[in-house]
């Protein structure tokens, strides 16, 4: 039996708020944070609703107390991990071998996309130094230095699972006990790159995305950040840290069936989420809540439903896509929803779908359509399912 | 600390030397000009359907090959884990999606680029191309990204969950990015003519590219080329305590059994550090500077690590023109050492199997 880890701190930024405490609100008062486009600058910006953290980068400045001109993904990394170790002060870490496993599918793009059109306006306009951002593994390396961290440092990027992957790692190396405390999780901001690239897919919404329906019409883009801290329950023990929850289980397979589509029967997210249970010991009726990567495209619900009525046919756990909240926001998805799932634990709360009428036809699942605090929340399976047939499946349970 | 033995059985490279076909081990180096080395490239249609080939950008070409020349070698046809390790991703695709969207002013795109830009391409290509269901992750962390690939299949290999790993490195250097990081005052500004070795004691570096993959797993062969025992990656650490780390790394130093291929890159600020860092050695081992052969870039360790495997097979070493035999056979292991930009220090021990 490998060692427990324990989930003894979470941070979430998001479209729904800028902490944990914001956005368990919005669910409350079923307030969904997708809306026009207020900050992002694209010809788009009437066009597709997006889950934009409500704040503009000078914003985030300030309130983190960076200075300006950073890329965004930085500030809204910075901030969930910092509320992340808010329980935990960087001076009790001393002694521990700390790490920190970040995910990203755009670093620092909206800077790359900021000398770009400078200098194609003026080829002498653009300054070159904003390309300095560039590269995926930039805001990880900056945040990791800015939380005084020194030890072991890495950023994952397997498209929509990113963020899976990444606690996936930090639990791997705590029962390898290569680690003792890891920070994982990851971010992405919204940028031009993405949403233009999503819509040659033709597969971004108009309107509020309506995922598991059944005329449902594709996926609202969204942004944020999210980290839990992990470590090994003796650890949390010593430091006298209450858990939330543990990571029982999770497991990565790859689909193998297209580079932007997952198989109709989806075989990749089912190998994932029974592998999971396997890890984790339990059996399908075990699962009180599943959190679904449920985008809101054809083709993920559809393939993700499929292998949902695989594995749990007839006796469907309460299940719902929490993306119809947040919007779709790529590699921190995992995280946002992995923080979501800690917090369902805490509190017993099972999220609901922002909207729900009519189930796919092939399909019985029916999501939740309002928040239910009426039963103990023992076991959350959270799913990350993404381009490259990266899929993951990560288990939370109940301390 | 590895804890369980881990064997390197297949190792596929596409680099700046002729790696692809090993007559890099036979022959005298090949001597490059000008501050962007390519690739020396096979024909990849006799490797890729050609219909495949045409969306396929050159560093996901590398990438198939490199990982069929890997697993060719070990017969095998099907990994249980693909994992990859790239500094900057598909840079090809990337750029030609950005471009488009500026010039275009975000209308009239294809998804093509898009698709393909993605850093998870390179592991999603393979799996697609294997027919891989198992574990497949991407490390996108700059100069660690194959190091971090390897402790993942490390781990993967400790678990016991899986007997045989795909892993990789690979990197792409393009116009566009070539010309950004020159702009940025990166890359050596003078000509390095015919420079094996690197003139050093200059500003800048030598643009590098290259995929290199290897199959991993826990069973010796003789067809195994060397085991691996240490991966060790330090970040955030001042030099001080760098120093102290690599110490205890290298007073395990046998004198005369053991080589260190070195990642010097000719930046004089850049190599100051690493001779530092290696002055820990106390000159115990020969040094190496691996970078004069394949460049710099986020994941030429793994080109390094590829070197090693043959030195440690073929007994032979490095020289400035060629490989020799090593005398009497005394090659045990070999460490190499990748830094850049001081942040993060990453040794690799691989020793005679």
């Amino acid at each position: 039996m490998s060692a427990s880890v324990v989930i003894t701190g979470t941070g979430i930024i998001s479209a729904l708020g800028m902490n944990g405490a914001e956005t368990l609100d919005a669910f409350k008062h079923h307030r969904s944070g997708i809306q026009p486009i207020q900050y992002l600058k694209t010809r788009h910006k009437d066009v597709f609703p997006c889950g934009e953290v409500k704040a503009s980068n000078d914003d985030l400045a300030q309130l983190t107390g960076l200075s300006p001109n950073l890329s965004r993904s930085i500030y809204l990394s910075y901030h969930a991990a910092r509320e992340a170790l808010s329980h935990l002060h960087v001076s009790r870490l001393s002694g521990l071998r700390v790490g920190f496993i970040s995910a990203s599918t755009v670093g620092g793009m909206d800077r790359t996309e900021q000398y770009f059109m400078s200098s194609l306006v003026d080829p002498k306009s653009g300054d070159v130094r904003d390309t300095r951002h560039h590269d995926c593994g930039k805001p990880t390396d900056f945040v990791f230095r800015q939380l005084g961290l020194k030890g072991f440092v890495s950023t994952i990027s397997t498209a929509c699972s990113s963020s899976a992957n990444a606690m996936m790692m930090a639990s791997r190396l705590l029962q390898s006990d290569r680690l003792d405390v890891v920070i994982a999780g990851g971010v992405d901001a919204l940028t031009q790159f993405t949403l233009n690239g999503f819509n040659t897919l033709m597969i971004v919404d108009q309107k509020q995305c309506e995922p598991l329906d059944r005329d449902r019409r594709g996926l609202n883009l969204g942004e944020g950040a999210a980290y839990v801290v992990l470590m090994r329950k003796e650890s949390a023990e010593e430091l006298d840290l209450s858990a939330i929850c543990h990571l029982s289980g999770y497991a990565n397979t790859n689909d193998t069936f297209h580079q932007t589509a997952l198989s109709e029967q989806g075989n990749g997210p089912f190998t994932a989420m029974t592998n999971a249970l396997k890890k984790a010991a339990l059996q399908p009726g075990d699962i009180s809540y599943i959190n679904m990567h449920g985008t809101g495209t054809q083709n993920n619900d559809l393939a993700e439903g499929n292998a949902i009525r695989r594995l749990f046919h007839p006796d469907y756990p309460p299940l719902s896509s929490t993306k119809s909240f947040t919007g779709h926001t790529l590699a921190a998805s995992g995280g946002i929803e992995g923080v979501l799932s800690a917090l369902a634990i805490q509190n017993g709360i099972i999220y609901p779908n922002y909207t729900f009428q009519e189930p796919v036809d092939s399909l019985e699942i029916r999501p939740e359509t309002k928040i239910r605090t009426d039963k103990a929340v023992h076991h959350v399976l959270s799913n990350s399912f993404g381009f490259g047939g990266n899929c993951t499946s990560l288990i939370f349970s109940a301390s | 600390m590895i804890r369980k033995p881990i064997y390197i059985q297949g190792a596929g490279s596409i680099s700046a030397q002729k790696t692809w076909d090993k007559t890099f081990l036979e022959d005298k180096f090949i001597k490059h000009s000008g501050n962007r080395w390519l690739c020396q490239e096979p024909d990849y249609s006799e490797w890729i359907d050609s219909r495949a080939i045409r969306r396929m950008s050159r560093v996901l070409q590398q990438c198939n090959v490199a990982a069929q020349l890997a697993m060719k070698e070990c017969h095998l046809e099907c990994p249980e884990a693909i994992i990859v390790g790239t500094a900057m991703g598909c840079l090809e695709d990337t750029w030609s999606f950005l471009s488009k969207m500026v010039h275009h002013q975000e209308e009239m795109l294809s998804p093509t680029a898009f698709i393909h830009s993605t850093h998870n391409t390179m592991a999603s290509h393979l799996a697609l191309h294997f027919k891989s269901f198992g574990h497949n992750c991407t490390f996108v962390h700059r100069n660690i990204s194959f190091e971090n690939a390897l402790t993942d299949a490390i781990l993967l290999l400790e678990e016991g969950e899986v007997s045989k790993v795909l892993v990789g490195g690979a990197d792409e250097v393009t116009d566009i990015s070539f010309d950004i990081l020159s702009q940025l005052g990166q890359i050596r500004q003078v000509e390095s003519v015919n420079s094996v070795p690197i003139p050093t004691n200059v500003s800048g570096w030598i643009a590098g590219e290259g995929a290199s993959f290897f199959v991993l797993g826990n069973e010796q062969t003789t067809a195994s080329y060397a085991r691996l025992t240490e991966v060790g990656v330090y970040s955030g650490f001042d030099i001080e305590e760098i120093k102290q780390l690599a110490g205890k790394l290298l007073a395990t130093i046998i004198p005369g059994k053991t080589i260190i291929l070195a990642g010097h890159n000719g930046d004089a600020s850049e190599d100051k550090i690493t001779d530092e860092v290696l002055s820990k050695g106390n000159g115990q081992a020969p040094i190496f500077k691996y970078k004069t052969l394949c460049g710099e870039y986020g994941t030429s360790s793994s080109f390094a690590l590829w070197m090693a495997a043959h030195m440690l097979k073929n007994q032979i070493r490095p020289t400035n023109s060629g490989f020799k035999l090593v005398e009497n056979s005394d090659l045990d292991t070999v460490i190499i050492y990748h830094q850049t930009s001081q942040i993060h220090h990453s040794f690799i021990l691989v020793e005679r199997c």
